[in-house]
């Protein structure tokens, strides 16, 4: 009987250890989608989603990131600092999300994502973020 | 509708469930109805194949009335990928799905043994709902505004990025393994319905283990795929397609273990029953996250809702309660006992593997459904990466050191040889973890991993040997799997958490060191006129070996889309990934004019006035190849006008070389014959040599400025007096009010464009500096913006820009460990799966006269 306590005791410690370490890397990690106005006053991590601006990405070689614009419904117009590789289909794009902090002016993205006219599009796809570690 | 393949699918449909029926009445009792039941399921499965078949002709003969043969595929696909194309989309890969799980059901139906009524009636229902998916949202409609003779002539095609060889074995391979989850679900409900207990896992280890070796091959394919095809230069990005498949997998292996552990101690069958259950649970719960569009701005998969959300909603609801209802159903009778052995034994570690691993599942389901979780609570959001990442690295290690332990325990205590064999094991892993910190690996969790991961492929290793050894190789093949997992974890870890990159932009020519490797752009090679462009791309390495990487960049016709296909460079240690950012195509120098004239039309350069006289034909039908016409023109400058008369001469082969004519008075200028418009009667000059061109330019609105050489010129208005498109007149100046050094004046550049007679430009001279002048360069109507150029003769020409190419150099060291590993996992997994299958099938499994 003392062993399977010992071990009922331990396993209900090293569950809500797990999961409370869990819970802590889940809320700092968490992106929530917010507009633009809400991106720019906050410094947590967001999603932001837009039309791209035609004719506004460029490559700055200086800081190698990917620097285009989005504009929400509203007509707000937000810059956006990637420092991944362009997706393929970015320009076709009808919709770009970028997930990341706003930075000095710009939303410093980690990822993207790139809604194209939807289509299943099987099981592979392009991954559009800088790899993590 | 495309009838033959309407009907396949309904005649499969009324056969399942009649299938289904005639099961149900052999489970109680009727005999005799056993033998329909399965030929009726054989009949199912021959009118699946057929829809299959119906549906890969259907895509081969182009027929494009049917709606998905046109979404998928065009006219240009290779037949490969056309067959591809039949799991492409949706409809087609709950086909192919199906069209697995019908085939597995047949040795399944001889397999079960006394299982096979009830196991069937399950298996069967399962079946069903892809069936019902399929009826409801067929792949054998037409495209809805298809009216008699408007049948599209080409298809949209597969996605670029689809077009790949490896669209052809990965979501093959995938669906199988999703179809295999199926069986040991369908044998443990039998189990928990008939009421024995025991012997299912004995029947179903094999097929688990099936489950394991083809999801986790598949698993791996894809981020193979990925790693070498799309450029961002990882394997793995925690996107919810992916863990779709990951999370089933994981539970898989716990359900593999967790029977294991049943068999050799005679308990734990609650466990197994849920864990049955939980990984067909969740391979349906996967389904409906990926194909229900609820993670639609959530992936880069992009889902929409596809309108079958419902269903999907109704699968995982039916899994559930025919699963745990079952399981629920029989709880207080499964008999259930505790056992007494030492914390050092196997038995006790694996449960605690099957903790760890279903640790493991659950986070990254939770993290998965969290756009879902949080869409209920509060505003959508997701997690990324990181918090996958964070979490899996302490599991990991705890599974490492289980995994490096595990095979010197036997099930009620430590081997004999335990101390030895750990002894050996941990020496071998400290050595080479030192040897790696020696070379740079830091990071004390990553060290630890590392270490760990080392040790469990050195205990696996030992043990695998000892078995060999013995004689037992059919045997070794669990612990030969875990050698390869081993193996895995050490690549996964050194690559991600050492790998280094850098982004470069490597200008024509030019070479630049990075990292400790030379790279130079070569060029862009295009050998045909239908290969996909490629970057030369020259890397020297710091010990002088060199090699060329090419790189891919180029724009899909039929998409426009731009795509990028990196460079892996496979080496023993590491791996050398060459990623294309972007490509600068640049431009030629400019320092001249072009000039497009008709016969008798005037272009101005500078200070000279070119008329186009007529052609001369006088070498013009020379002998053989050798042709030459020239272009006489009168040239007409501030102080004399001359007769020039420029040729353009072919070489042989198609080429052309342009003779440049002097002009006498000006140093340096030449004029070219570039082209010929045999058409129209026009000829295209080039005038050159005038040192200076373009020193600046804007594009301005209404009311921007320029500045230059302490002028400012505001852009004021369009002149449009003489502009008049009706008759041909197309003159448009733009009024450009100067102020400098207090004085102010307005001038008007002229762009003259009158369709047969060419464009010129009528340059204004720059108030207060003598030789400079301003041009109108292009006009965009739209938002009303002119560019204004400044030329400037001592301005230093335009020297052109270089083509240039932008890449991302990434080290990955090691990595060839986790490709080596899987393979070694595979090999270990598949030996597993064999032995488990023969014990089976060996074993008396005995059928009583009645049901039970």
């Amino acid at each position: 009987m003392n062993r399977r306590a010992v071990w009922t005791v331990a396993g209900i410690v090293a569950i809500v250890a797990f999961v409370a370490f869990g819970a802590g890397a889940f809320r700092s990690n968490l992106t929530p989608y917010v507009s633009f106005q809400q991106a720019r006053s906050t410094a947590d991590a967001v999603q932001v989603a837009g039309k791209l601006v035609q004719g506004s990405d460029r490559f700055d070689a200086a800081t190698s990131r990917l620097m285009f614009s989005i504009q929400d419904e509203h007509g707000d117009v937000m810059k956006v600092a990637y420092k991944g590789l362009k997706p393929g289909n970015f320009n076709e794009a009808t919709q770009v999300v970028a997930i990341g902090r706003f930075h000095g002016g710009t939303l410093e993205a980690e990822k993207l994502l790139v809604k194209c006219p939807s289509k299943y599009q099987g099981t592979e796809e392009k991954e559009n973020h800088t790899s993590s570690s | 509708m495309f009838l033959p393949g309407a009907i396949a699918m309904w005649v499969a449909f009324v056969a399942l469930v009649a299938s289904t029926f005639f099961y149900v009445r052999s489970v109680w009792g009727h005999q005799e109805a056993r033998a329909w039941a399965r030929q009726l399921y054989g009949l199912a499965t021959v009118a699946v194949f057929m829809a299959g078949a119906v549906l890969v002709y259907l895509i081969l003969i182009h027929d494009f009335r049917v709606h998905y043969v046109f979404s998928y595929s065009d006219l240009s696909l290779s037949k490969p990928y056309l067959i591809a194309t039949l799991w492409a989309g949706q409809e087609g890969s709950f086909l192919l799905w199906l069209m697995w799980g019908m085939v597995l059901g047949l040795p399944l139906i001889r397999y079960a043994k006394h299982y096979e009524e009830r196991t069937m009636v399950v298996y069967n229902v399962a079946q069903l709902s892809l069936v019902l998916i399929l009826l409801k949202q067929s792949p054998f409609r037409f495209i809805s505004d298809l009216s008699s003779g408007q049948v599209p002539f080409d298809g949209q095609g597969l996605n670029p990025l689809l077009q790949n060889p490896w669209m052809t074995i990965h979501p093959p391979i995938m669906f199988l393994g999703y179809a295999a989850t199926a069986v040991p679900f369908a044998l443990a409900v039998a189990a928990l319905w008939g009421r024995r207990y025991d012997e299912w896992t004995k029947a179903a280890l094999p097929w688990a283990l099936l489950t394991v070796v083809t999801l986790g091959c598949a698993i791996l394919l894809g981020g193979y795929w990925a790693y070498v095809t799309l450029g961002w230069g990882g394997y793995w990005g925690w996107d919810p397609v992916e863990n779709a498949s990951l999370v089933p997998w994981i539970a898989s292996a716990a359900l593999v273990h967790g029977m294991i552990l049943q068999r050799a101690r005679g308990r734990f069958r609650k466990l197994n029953f849920a864990l049955a259950v939980l990984a067909y649970v969740l391979v349906v719960y996967g389904t409906f996250l990926t194909r229900s569009g609820v993670l639609a701005d959530f992936s880069v998969h992009s889902f929409v809702d596809l309108g079958i959300t419902g269903w999907l909603v109704a699968n995982l609801g039916g899994a559930l309660l025919i699963g745990f209802g079952a399981l629920a159903w029989r709880w207080r009778e499964i008999p259930s006992e505790t056992g007494d052995e030492p914390f050092l034994s196997r038995t006790v570690f694996f449960v605690l593997a099957i903790a760890a691993l279903l640790g493991t599942a659950a986070m990254v389901l939770f993290g998965t459904s969290t756009p879902l979780i949080t869409r209920l609570a509060t505003k959508p959001s997701q997690v990324g990466p990181a918090f996958y990442n964070r979490v899996i690295l302490p599991i990991g290690i705890v599974l490492a050191g289980l995994l490096g332990t595990v095979p010197f325990l036997q099930w009620k205590g430590a081997a004999k040889d335990f101390r030895n064999r750990l002894l050996l094991s941990g020496t071998l892993a400290a050595v080479a973890t030192g040897i790696g910190v020696a070379v740079g690996a830091r990071g004390v969790l990553y060290v630890a991993f590392l270490l760990l991961a080392v040790f469990a492929f050195f205990s696996n290793l030992l043990k695998t040997w000892d078995e060999v050894r013995q004689g037992k190789l059919r045997s070794a093949g669990g612990y030969l799997a875990h050698v390869g997992l081993g193996l895995m974890l050490v690549g996964i870890v050194t690559s991600s958490a050492y790998d280094r990159s850098e982004k470069v932009v490597l200008p024509l020519g030019q070479s630049k060191q990075v990292m400790g490797y030379t790279l130079t752009f070569k060029g862009v090679d295009k050998p045909t006129p239908t290969a996909r462009d490629a970057m030369l791309v020259e890397v020297k390495e710091s010990g002088g070996r060199t090699y060329v990487a090419r790189p891919h960049l180029f724009r899909n016709e039929k998409s426009n889309q731009l795509v990028a296909n990196p460079d892996v460079h496979m080496q023993l240690t590491h791996d050398v990934y060459v990623s294309p950012i972007e490509f600068d195509p640049g431009h030629p120098p400019e320092n001249g004019d072009t000039l497009d004239l008709g016969k008798g039309d005037t272009g101005k350069v500078g200070p000279l006035a070119v008329t186009f006289d007529g052609f001369d034909m006088s070498a013009a039908h020379g002998d053989n190849q050798k042709v030459a016409i020239g272009a006489r023109l009168t040239v007409k400058g501030p102080a004399q006008t001359q007769q020039v008369t420029p040729f353009l001469r072919s070489a042989g082969g198609g080429e052309f070389i342009a003779d440049p004519v002097a002009i006498a008075g000006f140093k340096d200028v030449t004029v070219t014959l570039n082209g010929i418009n045999a058409n129209t009667g026009h000829v295209r000059l080039s005038v050159t040599g005038f040192g200076g061109g373009v020193a600046k330019s804007a594009v301005l609105h209404r009311g921007e400025t320029l500045t230059y050489k302490g002028a400012t010129l505001t852009f004021d208005d369009f002149d449009l007096s003489s502009f008049d498109p009706q008759a041909g007149k197309i003159n448009i100046g733009a009024v450009l009010k100067v102020s400098g050094s207090g004085k102010t004046s307005e001038i008007t550049p002229f762009f003259h464009s009158s369709g047969e007679s060419g464009d010129s430009h009528d340059d204004a001279d720059f108030p207060g500096l003598p030789g400079v002048k301003v041009r109108t360069g292009r006009m965009d109507p739209n938002e009303k913006t002119v560019e204004i150029q400044i030329l400037d003769p001592q301005a230093p020409p335009d020297e052109g820009e270089p083509m240039q190419f932008s890449i991302d150099l990434t080290i990955k060291p090691m990595i060839g460990l986790l490709w080596g590993g899987l393979v070694v996992l595979l090999a270990g997994g598949i030996m597993a799966t064999v032995r488990r299958g023969e014990e089976f099938s060996a074993a008396a499994v005995g059928r009583p006269g009645g049901n039970a």
